[in-house]
């Protein structure tokens, strides 16, 4: 037994149309990007900034706050496209764990800064399996 | 050699000598003899902001002269903050800062020397408050942190 194909199916399973042709049955692809899917990194703040961390919405923002979040639990190692991040400089930019980065300065404009390290694959926590980490070392959200 | 325009070529050959400007500096001898120099407002800001890059370097290389211990943070004049850094840490700044100056000379632009002046006062800003500065140059803590979730 066959099942019978939806409009929009068998209009999906023809090929391109000519330039400038219209298919009614297509919808549209989701304008920009995809909605994030699950983050690559956990997220941890040190216990003396947990403080910090809660007000940050409040203090630079929602949007900004989230942006820092998606770029540290996604893409930590890689330049924010917004704000800046440095190495840290100085003998004390180490890693403090092993397979742990260099301390990074996140700066959010005009709002402050926060300094992290991040691991691909640590097996630090009770379940023992390999994950990605970041942890969140200081915030300051005064200095700017 | 490079040809050296009159005060009255300013009228007579205007273009000529603005467009010998444009693609390096024109020389332009004035009428009591004292010569002057036309050219792009680029490479005149470069010239000026290296030559203020080298000012202070030199200038820090004076307090690098003096015994550490002796060293306060007036002598290091805009570059104050440097004593947030250990001995080591300053002369590790002072060989990176060379080496960007280096690099802004070869690429006739001072953003190098620029990125590293702000990328070591950023770390500086970050050691200068004391729980800060206690975390990041302590030893790693496992049990110290909790995870958070996205701000919502």
């Amino acid at each position: 037994m066959t099942t019978p194909r939806s409009r929009r199916s068998r209009a999906l399973s023809e090929t391109d149309p000519a330039p400038g042709g219209y298919r009614p049955y297509v919808s549209a692809r989701r304008p920009g990007e995809r909605p994030a899917d699950k983050p690559r990194y956990r997220v941890l703040v040190h216990r003396e900034y947990l403080e910090e961390w809660k007000s940050l919405p409040g203090r630079v923002g929602l949007p900004n706050a989230q942006q820092f979040w998606d770029h540290v639990a996604n893409t930590p190692g890689q330049p924010p496209r917004v704000g800046t991040s440095t190495v840290m400089k100085g003998k004390h930019n180490g890693p403090k764990w092993a397979g742990y980065s260099k301390t990074i300065h996140y700066e959010i404009t005009g709002a402050g800064r926060i300094d992290y390290q991040y691991a691909d694959a640590t097996t630090e926590g009770d379940k023992g399996d390999a994950h990605a980490v970041v942890k969140i070392l200081s915030i300051d959200l005064g200095s700017h | 050699m490079d040809h050296i325009y009159q005060a009255s070529d300013l009228a007579s050959k205007r273009r000529e000598l603005m467009d010998a400007a444009r693609i390096g500096f024109a020389q332009i001898r004035d009428t009591d003899g004292t010569g002057l120099v036309m050219l792009p407002q680029g490479r005149f800001d470069f010239l000026r902001a290296l030559r203020e890059q080298f000012g202070r370097f030199i200038a820090l290389e004076g307090t690098f002269e003096r015994p550490a211990k002796e060293r306060r943070a007036t002598d290091f004049g805009e570059f104050a903050w440097l004593t947030t850094f250990d001995e080591d840490d300053q002369r590790t700044f002072r060989r990176e800062l060379l080496d960007a100056l280096v690099q802004s000379l070869a690429g006739d632009s001072v953003e190098p020397a620029e990125r590293c002046i702000s990328e070591w006062r950023t770390t500086a800003r970050a050691l200068s408050n004391e729980k800060s500065r206690r975390i990041l140059t302590g030893a790693g803590d496992d049990a110290a942190f909790e995870e958070v979730a996205r701000p919502e």
